[in-house]
């Protein structure tokens, strides 16, 4: 048994893997919780509504604290918020709020609201943890009001009024952005608006007030459960008010933009069709570079459970609408920075794992990439090729050379300084970590396609 | 016109609301027993907006129905454009 070191925050139970398999462990002290949730039918109302993830329960030994083992379904990759483009996380906090409405409506309430109990399965947000229900008392608040607040609400505000990237916060600050800086952050426009003067202004003053004082006296005061069922409605409003502006980036119109012809970008198409082809048995793909998830697309529709990763937000969200719009199941766009991809996090790294140790790809795709890699980041080609390795079994790549028009662009207002940016030198290095299986130029450009196998 | 009305008096009653709660609220503490920390202040200002929109709701239930009440005392206007008979069966058909 291997317990999932990230899994001690909620003494109810903890995840752990056996034999490569995911199961939960219900402690004793949640008993009462659990049988609630399960005999009450509210597990049973949001599996088919699909908002909570399925499990099973195992007949397994187990030490006497431990009261169940369930195994929950599979849940192919593990996302995180700061991967999350705006509407991914607009439509996980929208999530979190119909579930606790339903759970209200069983006597029940979720105890916490984290944004890391979300994960996207067949291109649908879901919770994943089934030990979030505790009974509802009456008269009690919303005991997980404050992470919804730092969770989804900062950062969508943030992303909304201010920037994007900002949804980055969450990486820094693992429990949500903190209310007195999102207040700071966020213009003062949005002292106008009730929602977000209510919820987070006037909220990180309480705070504030209330963090150095003696708060031993215990009230009578009470929230009645029809207010509490008006205050989560005004939070859902408040979620449902954020929209993004129309934001034009570096990136968006990137296909529209391209400097090949349509029959270059055709046969592209088809020769990255024709090398997915090539390698059998690929059950997963990461696009590194993806964009709106053109390329990304070509695998997702050979269903191939595919992710799209790019560092444009924007993209990301473009790709992410066309997924719902399409309803497709097997395409997840990412945001990420491939130049700085995302760490271990929080209590000995081990709360959030790397992109690294999450990886799980038998075919890595960096179409139109590698220039920006080996250029704008100054990064060697063997550098390159030994981080690829580590996420996937085959590669298809693309080698762009300098005398490309995108690639000239990037030596627009610097000194070249990559005597060794040329095609020799990129097949020499990936020959370390690779051997080239197929190599294919792509007619009227000067680009060329390579299919990779790893050593 | 009068929805503007409406909206201003729901702003002033849930400013009141507010203001009156917080003064309340500062002065008394709510501990909470969770896993999860709360936070006091988020806790007191959970009680304090939840209050006030509960209120705002149940003014607004109140409200209605004491015009549900009088309108029905009232007597009612004849309409200026018949109704469509064949509408009305298909809705009471629905």
């Amino acid at each position: 048994m291997h317990k999932i070191k990230g899994s001690f925050r909620d003494p109810s139970g903890f995840l752990f893997q056996e034999k490569g398999i995911l199961y939960r462990n219900i402690n004793n002290s949640y008993k009462k919780d659990y049988n609630k949730a399960l005999f009450s039918g509210l597990l049973k109302a949001l599996w088919n509504e699909k908002l909570l993830i399925k499990h099973s329960e195992e007949e397994k030994e187990r030490n006497h604290n431990i009261y169940k083992i369930i195994k929950p379904e599979f849940i192919p990759f593990i996302s995180y918020p700061y991967e999350w483009c705006f509407s991914q996380l607009k439509d996980a906090a929208l999530l979190t709020l119909q579930i606790q409405k339903k759970a209200l409506s069983y006597e029940m309430t979720l105890k916490d609201a984290s944004a890391f109990n979300i994960q996207f399965k067949k291109g649908n947000p879901i919770l994943i943890d089934t030990l979030s229900f505790e009974e509802y008392e009456e008269g009690t608040p919303w005991v997980a009001y404050k992470q919804f607040c730092q969770h989804f609400l900062a950062p969508l505000a943030l992303m909304c009024y201010h920037d994007l990237r900002l949804n980055q916060m969450s990486r820094t600050s693992i429990d949500g952005i903190p209310l007195e800086i999102a207040s700071s952050l966020l213009p003062r426009k949005t002292l106008l608006n009730f929602s977000l003067f209510t919820h987070i202004h006037l909220h990180a003053k309480t705070q504030s007030f209330y963090s150095d004082k003696q708060t031993s006296s215990v009230s009578r005061r009470k929230l009645s459960k029809s207010s509490l069922i008006a205050f989560i409605e005004n939070l859902e409003k408040a979620i449902l008010s954020l929209k993004l502006r129309e934001i034009k980036t570096e990136w968006c119109n990137y296909y529209s933009d391209t400097n090949y012809s349509n029959d270059s970008f055709s046969q592209k198409k088809k020769l990255v069709e024709n090398f997915l082809v090539r390698t059998n048995n690929i059950k997963t793909v990461w696009d590194l570079g993806g964009n709106t998830g053109l390329f990304s697309r070509i695998a997702s529709n050979k269903n191939i459970a595919t992710i799209s990763f790019d560092i444009d937000p924007i993209a990301i969200e473009k790709s992410y609408i066309l997924t719902k719009k399409q309803k497709e199941t097997n395409i997840l766009p990412l945001v990420l920075d491939l130049t700085n991809p995302s760490p271990s996090l929080g209590w000995a790294h081990s709360e959030r794992d790397s992109l690294e140790k999450r990886s799980n790809a038998d075919l890595i795709m960096a179409l139109a990439l590698i220039h920006h890699l080996a250029i704008s980041n100054n990064l060697p080609f063997e550098n390159i090729a030994e981080y690829f390795s580590k996420l996937g079994k085959y590669l298809i790549i693309e080698f762009i050379p300098k005398s490309d028009s995108n690639t000239k662009k990037l030596f627009a207002t610097r000194k070249d300084v990559f005597p060794k940016y040329n095609k020799q030198d990129f097949k020499k290095s990936f020959s370390k970590f690779y051997n080239i299986i197929k190599e294919e130029n792509i007619k009227n450009s000067e680009r060329i396609l390579y299919l990779m196998k790893k050593i | 016109m009068k929805l503007s009305l409406q909206t201003l008096i729901q702003n002033i009653m849930s400013a009141l609301s507010c203001a009156l709660l917080f003064v309340y609220l500062l002065l008394i503490a709510h501990d909470a027993q969770a896993y999860l920390d709360p936070g006091t202040g988020s806790f007191i200002f959970q009680l304090l907006l939840g209050g006030a929109l509960g209120g705002i709701i149940a003014i607004k239930l109140k409200f209605k129905q004491f015009k549900n009440f009088f309108s029905s005392k009232l007597p009612k206007k004849e309409n200026k454009t018949r109704t469509n008979p064949k509408t009305n069966t298909e809705h009471a058909q629905n």
